[in-house]
């Protein structure tokens, strides 16, 4: 399981509030990351509170992929301690 | 004496078990269903771990083992964007009353991913409502716990027993562990998450008052 928690990464997102990302549609980044359905749960709950709901999650949650595009930008705007998982950040570019 | 009542037509800080959730509904199991969970329930990646365990009952055999006698509660969810799609059942059967304990179980379509999660805390939500239960169980064969095993870390479910090489696939057996989710627990969660709920809340309501 990747070091992390939903407290840390809403904590970023509502810094940066980027809902205008290119969601990455590559079906390893479930695997890379390490995530289970109950993390992605989380994460899609977390933002709902977030945002108040306005449509950042894809309806059907699978939206899971737009999650994980969120949380992967957390990840990589990491600079210390450095990450022990590996993420593949030129998937994202 | 005159009753307070509150918008949902109970008294004042009583809410009604809404099965509507921010993307998915549950709605009853009905006959036009059938079809659409046969075919589900068949899927690749769902007929070895689901209750059939990579058999393939016949038809009617399948719809007769959906109303079993040990079946407390179940509903089929469907997403509110596509009204009438199924994206999967969530069943609690074999309850003791008595004890306060019921099992559940949860098998969606394969994209949905974390959304069946959505599903299966509307029937919990729904569970302890309605009936004075304790614990909800979960019999998960060890290949399938890595789907939610942080929530076992996470405190939110206990693994209170294993099976250990119990099931057979794939040429090895594996575990079969209970897990438990505790009424506290998910009180805990319902609490920590409002908006999972809140539109549920508020569609009901608007719905009564239309």
């Amino acid at each position: 399981m990747v070091p992390w928690s939903v407290e840390e990464f809403v904590a970023w997102f509502s810094t940066t509030m980027d809902l205008a990302c290119e969601v990455p549609h590559h079906a390893r980044l479930r695997d890379d990351l390490a995530l289970d359905d109950y993390d992605l749960f989380l994460v899609a709950l977390a933002l709902d509170d977030l945002t108040k709901g306005e449509g950042l999650i894809d309806e059907d949650l699978c939206g899971s992929l737009r999650v994980i595009d969120l949380y992967h930008r957390y990840l990589i705007s990491l600079s210390s301690p450095p990450m022990v998982h590996p993420v593949v950040p030129d998937r994202l570019t | 004496m005159k009753r307070q009542e509150g918008s949902s037509g109970l008294p004042e800080g009583v809410s009604r078990p809404s099965l509507l959730g921010r993307r998915y509904s549950l709605v009853p199991l009905l006959p036009s269903h059938h079809e659409a969970l046969y075919g589900m329930c068949l899927q690749d990646q769902i007929a070895f771990r689901w209750r059939y365990r990579g058999a393939q009952p016949q038809f009617e055999a399948f719809v007769r083992s959906l109303y079993g006698p040990n079946v407390l509660a179940q509903f089929v969810m469907e997403p509110k964007a596509v009204k009438g799609a199924v994206a999967g059942l969530q069943v609690a059967y074999n309850a003791s009353l008595q004890d306060g304990t019921v099992y559940v179980a949860s098998v969606s379509s394969a994209p949905r991913g974390s959304g069946a999660l959505e599903g299966f805390a509307l029937l919990v939500r729904h569970l302890f409502y309605c009936w004075n239960l304790r614990k909800l169980y979960l019999e998960v064969v060890e290949f399938n716990l890595e789907q939610f095993w942080s929530a076992v870390e996470r405190g939110v479910l206990v693994e209170e027993s294993r099976l250990r090489e119990h099931t057979y696939f794939y040429g090895r057996y594996w575990d079969l562990a209970t897990l438990v989710l505790y009424r506290e627990q998910f009180e805990d969660f319902e609490a920590s998450h409002p908006m999972l709920f809140a539109e549920g809340r508020q569609v009901s309501d608007d719905a009564r008052q239309s």
